[in-house]
């Protein structure tokens, strides 16, 4: 007996119905085109006021001696930020609206600078080679290593990055953390195999 | 395999926008259609399931979820030969296995039960 295309097409469709209808009625439903959500990529006057906190802090180390260096980057950063950027980005000083992505040179400006790195692939991978003193938390498994941020204060300024452009670990890890509380967060879009490729310290 | 496929299904249909965001990792296709295919494939995995349940049209849902299985196997493969460590999005995002050689394995042992379904539809095959 042979399959019954028309018998085929009234399930294809019917389903399609359905599920355009449950969708639709669902309050959980999804837009019917995606709308492909566009990196928003951090101006380079960002780093501009990370460099000029890092010189004030050489010149003034006791300037706030509770809180830690990058504490104090982070919040001296998301004052300026919020002045040079336009309202697509227009973070109020408690931290970003979302992530924002950063590139290769930015990253390695941030790392010098004692921002706190997140290493988002798996132990495995991070244990081959990761940047040096960064952290690995994996975003597979983020619900069973989350504790591991329960150390880093939510207003600690965090770098995510993954294995490379090509990946979305970190994105998706970003966008996890942001949730939960950290603002100050940036997406490293490079990743391993830029930061790696341009022979910056590794471990 | 009527059972894989409705468990399945009512995962996705749980929450469409992390089948969209899985279907999305693999970039095999345009960003304007997955949030479509996202609404429509889980139906149509739930509703073929039920009907190869219930014995109805077995050669013909068999048929479609044969298909099915073809596509997500191919993109599965083109996404490792990329090197792509992606979460597979089979079963939606709660129970979370990755792409590999072990979920191709799985997919080609239900192609062929699909493929014997098609051919000779028996209907235990189907409940098995």
């Amino acid at each position: 007996m042979k399959v019954n295309v028309n018998n085929c097409l009234i399930i294809l469709i019917a389903s399609s119905v359905s599920g355009l209808l449950y969708n639709y009625f669902n309050p959980a439903g999804i837009n019917l085109i995606s709308q492909k959500k566009e990196i928003k990529w951090a101006s380079d006057s960002l780093l501009s006021s990370a460099i000029k906190v890092k010189d004030t802090l050489r010149s003034n180390p006791t300037a706030k001696p509770n809180i830690t260096k990058p504490d104090i980057i982070a919040e001296t950063i998301n004052k300026k930020h919020s002045k040079v950027q336009d309202n697509s980005h227009s973070d109020t000083e408690e931290g970003f609206k979302e992530p924002i992505a950063i590139n290769l040179e930015q990253a390695h400006k941030l790392y010098e600078i004692g921002f706190i790195f997140i290493d988002a692939r798996e132990e495995s991978e991070y244990k081959i080679g990761h940047i040096k003193n960064s952290i690995n938390l994996p975003d597979y498994y983020f619900d069973k290593f989350k504790n591991i941020m329960a150390k880093i204060p939510k207003s600690q300024a965090i770098v995510c990055y993954c294995g490379g452009s090509d990946c979305d670990l970190s994105r998706s890890l970003s966008n996890k953390l942001f949730s939960i509380g950290y603002r100050n967060n940036y997406i490293f879009i490079g990743g391993w195999e830029q930061w790696k490729s341009a022979g910056y310290s590794v471990e | 395999m009527a059972f894989v496929f409705i468990f399945a299904a009512i995962e996705k249909i749980s929450s469409p926008g992390n089948f969209s965001a899985s279907i999305s990792n693999y970039k095999l296709l345009p960003s304007e259609v997955i949030n479509l295919l996202a609404i429509i494939i889980p139906w149509i995995e739930l509703i073929a399931g039920l009907l190869l349940l219930l014995g109805i049209s077995v050669k013909e849902n068999s048929a479609i979820i044969t298909t099915l299985l073809i596509v997500f196997t191919i993109a599965i493969i083109i996404s490792l030969f990329r090197g792509l460590n992606i979460d597979c999005g089979c079963f939606g995002t709660a129970y979370g296995s990755r792409i590999g050689i072990l979920k191709i394995s799985e997919n080609i042992i239900l192609i062929l039960s699909g493929l014997i379904l098609t051919k000779w539809g028996s209907p235990l095959l189907a409940l098995s």
